[in-house]
């Protein structure tokens, strides 16, 4: 699938944040979207996901879903956002309830009897369709094994380091095999060594799942070794001020390669006076 | 070491607060001892304040003659009804004001309004109204239980992270499965404290309104106690208020450490 932004302009009050965006990701590419703070990233990743109305313009998916895609767009979000009540298992599990099969335990919104599972309780507007159980465990094992998450099943949240955390988030994020992923700087609250080491599974299944991405960063080196397709974007409000296309095959994405080193390079001049104008301004 | 050198001195001392339960229970038996030697002594006067062991006789004698159980059951049935009405009703409006934007714009002002009234002023109202039965009794506990579970209840529901909220609507979950999954499991802790004080409440209330108007109960007990002097059994029905309070505070730590072990 794909997906395109035609005219992306948002307003929050009278401050303006994103300003005629334009842009289309093709099938199974990974778009970086980079930019000095404050420039509308999240703002546009949460428009291209329908979690926000754009004051101006609109998005557009084309092309069919992928065999077994249950919603064919998900998100990964930059503070893992898990519930902490929930083990490993449970929040993977959690976006396969939205599609007319109810938790094995607590039914459709916890409904359901305890034992007779949801007997009589469809699912509301779903009603009887969806996954069987079996399948569906099926599913969360096999997005845990991509993540490679199998020993941490039935832990919690708070036990697991946040490259962990983040990895439950991405195992989350492809269960119901996405069409578009959607990245609102996933690594930014990781250290640097945990970043690296996700670096290397992001581009493994991408590999496997060819999921077309949008990944926001402010992070250079992450858009230069990720991306097939860099947007930077200038300043609030955020414009279109670059597209660098990086062609390089992602198995040879590593560090210190030379054409990343080189785009890194060039996006550091690109950025940095806007990225100096954008620390000194002052929020009404 | 030559002479100049010096140890760096530790200043990172102090300030840390442990729990030692040994120590509780020490300073307790400590405190008893004390009070019954200057009974026994005649320092403490046993009219004005009896010793240890004849308060402890008084709830002896009270629950053999089986009075205490009468006044216990009574009470327990008050708070249990009241709690159960208020609590209940309570987490329901403070639900609707935790989500929609109509009940809060409507449920907020009067809450607020209503919340700092003493609720043991409107027993004489309730009574006008319900009788001077149960239902007066059971009126005045739940609307003070009421109050502190809406305003926990919207608190807990407002202090989930919206994002965990957008994250459900991200992947396609009804509004229905949103409050059950994701607002109400987190709202829970915030929930259950204000269940704490909740109970609280129905304690002080239940025995203010049996102080009012009641012939048994153990607001009851201690009232007509007073009356004839009978400090042993003012103060035996003291000690089981307490003891009262520790059980539903017992049970709602227990109640707590099931339910929040994700913590």
């Amino acid at each position: 699938m794909q997906i395109e932004a035609r005219g992306l302009t948002h307003h929050y009050g009278g401050l303006a944040v994103l300003d005629g965006l334009s842009f289309t990701v093709g099938d199974g590419r990974v778009l970086a979207v980079i930019g000095p703070s404050g420039c509308g990233k999240s703002t546009l990743l949460r428009i291209l996901g329908g979690l926000l109305a754009p004051t101006a313009g609109e998005v557009i998916t084309r092309g069919e879903p992928p065999a077994g895609c249950l919603n064919p767009i998900t998100y990964v979000f930059q503070d893992f956002a898990l519930l902490p009540w929930r083990t490993v298992a449970g929040n993977v599990e959690l976006p396969l309830e939205a599609n007319g099969l109810a938790h094995p335990r607590l039914g459709w919104g916890g409904l359901a009897h305890p034992r007779l599972g949801w007997g009589g309780l469809a699912h509301p507007r779903l009603g009887w369709g969806g996954l069987d159980i079996a399948t569906r465990r099926d599913r969360v094992r096999d997005a845990l094994a991509r993540c490679g998450l199998e020993e941490f099943t039935a832990a919690f949240p708070r036990q697991l380091s946040g490259g962990m955390q983040q990895r439950v988030g991405i195992a989350r994020a492809l269960v119901v095999r996405p069409a578009i992923l959607l990245m609102d700087e996933p690594l930014s609250a990781l250290d640097s060594q945990t970043r690296d080491l996700l670096k290397e599974d992001l581009l493994r299944l991408w590999r496997e799942t060819s999921a077309t991405t949008v990944y926001v960063t402010h992070n250079l080196s992450e858009a230069a070794e990720l991306a097939d397709e860099i947007l930077v974007l200038s300043r609030r409000p955020g414009r279109e001020s670059a597209r660098i296309p990086i062609d390089l095959p992602r198995e040879a994405r590593r560090r210190g390669e030379p054409l990343v080193v080189e785009v890194e390079d060039r996006l550091w001049s690109l950025l940095r006076s806007e990225a100096t104008l954008a620390a000194r301004e002052v929020t009404a | 070491m030559s002479a100049a050198d010096r140890p760096v001195a530790l200043r990172g001392k102090g300030f840390e607060p442990r729990l030692r339960p040994a120590l509780a229970w020490v300073a307790l038996a400590a405190t008893l001892v004390l009070w019954q030697i200057g009974s026994v002594a005649g320092v403490i006067s046993d009219l004005t304040l009896p010793s240890p062991l004849r308060i402890a006789a008084a709830i002896g004698d009270l629950a053999s003659s089986g009075e205490l159980w009468g006044h216990l059951a009574a009470s327990a049935g008050r708070i249990v009804g009241g709690f159960l009405l208020g609590f209940s009703t309570g987490l329901v409006a403070g639900l609707a004001i935790g989500i929609f934007t109509l009940s809060r714009s409507i449920g907020l002002p009067v809450v607020s309004a209503l919340f700092p009234i003493p609720k043991i002023a409107l027993l004489p109202l309730f009574i006008l109204w319900f009788g001077i039965g149960e239902w007066s009794k059971i009126a005045t506990i739940a609307f003070g239980v009421f109050f502190p579970t809406v305003v926990a209840t919207y608190a807990a529901v407002d202090s989930v992270p919206r994002n965990l909220v957008r994250m459900g609507q991200s992947f396609g979950l009804e509004p229905a499965a949103i409050t059950t999954k994701i607002l109400l499991p987190g709202a829970l802790p915030g929930v259950l404290s204000g269940a704490r004080i909740a109970t609280s409440i129905a304690l002080i209330l239940v025995v203010a309104a049996e102080m009012i108007g009641a012939e048994r109960g153990i607001g009851a007990l201690i009232l007509t106690s007073g009356h004839l002097m009978m400090t042993d059994r003012l103060l035996a029905g003291v000690v089981i208020l307490s003891g009262l309070g520790l059980l539903a505070a017992w049970a709602l730590g227990a109640l707590e450490r099931r339910l929040l072990r994700w913590r």
